[in-house]
């Protein structure tokens, strides 16, 4: 296979293990090198809170200073990747260049999170600026490659301007940019959510979303991002 | 006038703030129809498989280019925004050309050749030998050109050739406004007589040089990516002068020269008037064994400790990466007191090091092919260990061996093939040299050897 990064061709063996199962064999989307360039938060000790690698049980320092704000929070996030220049370069190439085709690059792990799960999947909208210069919803990509069903009930009213353009400080200050899509209100009444997007920076995009599909009526919301 | 756009060609996302207000400009999709086919038409690619379906705003079936992705996204829904060059250029106070220095015989007859070239809006080679000053013959058409308020811009597919190629040229013409273009400028764009751009960059415009001049053709990329040919055909006006510098001009060059399709000046000689040192190539067995085994006594060793004992500095090159590295611990473990290192294109102090080489503080270095052009040491020798290997073509063996005896207070200096069995290449790439030397002797042009 051809590895969807870095291009270099390499050769997969078959395990017996597959072999005598009669398991589907899923061709590898990157190879080993690029794989090995990835920190997971899997197997690590994490922030309950926000998935970054924390050791104490309590919440990490960002997560309390949330706490104050949206007491009632849940706080459960789930990251599959610590940030890095991989993954920088990753969200470079996929989403300010646009090269669609990247989307599939995190396709095994966001399939097996969402193997069985029942709740409904919220994908962070973007501007319609954005939408205009890259095409398409880079969070919405990463589901349909992943083959998972989402219901788009968030819009994206704000100016557009880019987080990643504002320092931290700016960045807690943006304002409240979502609002429910009335028509598909219902769908997320009492429902119980998971919102995906693509990196957990500050935390403020969530907190913004989660919050205003609180006071839609959401029942309970947990969140998901390849890269914390 | 919007002078931004003025010769190019742009998405959207590349434009400032303010072209869009003054509506004089054209516009044209992202993806020219004929007939079934899709052309990008940014880097001209009309292959399927650079073509990527994606959802995308417009809603229709639409498409990307995935050839030229890294300059910005051409999609099928794009819109190209371009306004025709016009030339509008302020008048330059005399002189133009600042430099003052002398150029040599067989220099002088090229840049007449160059002159006449560019007044008649003609295509040429210049086949130039490895330090026959390419540069320098440039600058009586440049000159011309900038007098007769044309539009100049000299291309290279390589960054570093176009870094160098800038101070030279600012030094050159000091009052012609001129700007670098490559992939990480930091400067922004501005309109200007006079450009110096990588060959990607050329993407960028369309009809805008009366004059593109393109180093180094035959140098990793322009010689295999079609789409770096057909900016540049695309940069250029189509009554424009293009010129091609080149040391080691590809077979299809060679062979529209003697059918006389392609008009080429040939200067086998180099400015300082010595002749190229002619290679020798040195059976040196397995070498690959060699290097495993850590045979002292092979012939290899033996070539570097024979040159660490005449105490000269010198160049080894090496087929690929893995190998310079095995190759560089075995020669620390048999050299302990000698100083030296190894440099690739993965390497991120290429830049310091060669330095370093430069300075001379280091007796020698390893590397691969990264080196074989654009780089200048003061007084070397060169290795080139398992010249038999395919990525040693005929180009790059005589750029390699162009990397020896370029100053004029070392014209000489030793090349060795090191080979486990001469190829074509290598063959060829010795008799083309001596037959660049040949062609010069019989043009009165050496005067030491």
């Amino acid at each position: 296979m051809n590895c969807l990064w870095c291009g270099k061709t390499t050769k997969e063996g078959i395990q017996l293990r597959e072999l005598v199962s009669f398991t589907r064999v899923e061709p590898m989307v990157r190879c080993d090198s690029c794989s090995s360039k990835l920190v997971s938060l899997q197997n690590v000790p994490i922030c309950r809170g926000c998935s970054r690698h924390w050791i104490e049980e309590e919440l990490c320092p960002d997560c309390q200073k949330w706490k104050v704000e949206y007491p009632s929070y849940p706080f459960k996030h789930t990251a599959l990747y610590q940030y890095n220049t991989f993954i920088k370069e990753w969200i470079e190439a996929y989403k300010y260049t646009g090269d669609y085709r990247l989307g599939e690059l995190f396709k095994k792990e966001i399939q097996s999170f969402f193997f069985k799960q029942k709740k409904q999947v919220v994908p962070i909208p973007i501007s319609d600026k954005s939408k205009q210069l890259r095409g398409f919803n880079q969070v919405e990509g990463l589901l349909e490659f992943s083959g998972v069903s989402y219901t788009a009930v968030l819009i994206h009213c704000g100016t557009g301007e880019k987080q990643s353009s504002k320092d931290r400080k700016m960045r807690m200050l943006s304002p409240q940019p979502f609002v429910v899509d009335k028509s598909l209100q219902m769908n997320i009444k009492g429902k119980h959510l998971i919102l995906v997007d693509d990196i957990y920076t500050t935390g403020r995009t969530f907190f913004h979303a989660a919050d205003c599909l609180m006071r839609n009526g959401a029942q309970s919301i947990e969140t998901f991002s390849v890269s914390r | 006038m919007n002078h931004f756009l003025m010769g190019r060609e742009l998405l959207l996302s590349e434009l400032k703030e303010d072209c869009l207000k003054e509506d004089n400009g054209m516009t044209s999709k992202g993806f020219i129809e004929v007939g079934q086919q899709q052309i990008c038409r940014r880097c001209g690619s009309n292959q399927p498989k650079d073509r990527q379906a994606a959802p995308c705003t417009c809603g229709k079936n639409c498409f990307y280019c995935i050839r030229c992705l890294q300059m910005g996204k051409v999609k099928q829904c794009s819109k190209f925004y371009h306004i025709p060059e016009k030339n509008q250029f302020i008048p330059i106070k005399e002189p133009i050309l600042t430099w003052r220095g002398q150029l040599s015989q067989q220099q002088e007859i090229a840049s007449k050749e160059i002159e006449t070239t560019i007044k008649t809006g003609q295509t040429r080679l210049i086949w130039a030998v490895a330090g026959a000053g390419k540069t320098e013959m440039l600058f009586k058409g440049i000159e011309w050109a900038i007098k007769s308020g044309k539009r100049v811009c000299i291309a290279s597919p390589r960054t570093d050739v176009c870094l160098e190629l800038a101070p030279r040229l600012k030094s050159a013409f000091q009052y012609v406004e001129q700007i670098t273009l490559y992939g990480e400028m930091e400067e922004s764009y501005s309109y200007t007589q006079l450009v110096i751009a990588t060959t990607h960059q050329l993407m960028r415009f369309r009809e805008a040089f009366d004059v593109l001049i393109i180093d180094e053709i035959d140098a990793f990329p322009f010689d295999t990516d079609k789409s770096l040919q057909y900016a540049a055909q695309k940069a250029k006006k189509t009554t424009g002068t293009l010129i091609y510098l080149s040391a080691t001009p590809n077979k299809k060059m060679r062979q529209d020269i003697a059918q006389k399709k392609l008009t080429a000046s040939v200067l086998p000689a180099r400015y300082h008037g010595f002749e190229l040192p002619e290679p020798k190539a040195i059976w040196a067995g397995d070498w690959r064994k060699s290097i495993v085994k850590r045979q002292k006594n092979a012939v290899i060793f033996k070539e570097i400790q024979r040159l660490l004992q005449a105490k000269r500095r010198f160049l080894v090159f090496v087929p690929n990466i893995e190998l310079m590295l095995e190759f560089s611990s075995c020669l620390a473990d048999f050299f302990p007191d000698c100083s030296f290192t190894s440099v690739s294109s993965e390497d991120e102090q290429r830049k310091e090091k060669v330095q370093k080489m430069r300075d001379e503080s280091y007796q020698f270095m390893l590397t691969t092919t990264i080196l074989e052009r654009g780089v200048t040491f003061r007084d070397i020798d060169v290795l080139v260990v398992g010249a038999e290997d395919r990525t040693f073509t005929e180009a790059a063996l005589i750029q390699i061996a162009g990397r020896v005896g370029r100053h004029r207070d070392f014209p000489t200096g030793e090349v060795h093939y090191l080979h486990y069995g001469q190829t074509k290449a290598l063959k060829d790439a010795i008799a083309q040299i001596k037959k660049m030397n040949q062609l010069a002797r019989e043009r009165g042009l050496l005067i030491g050897k």
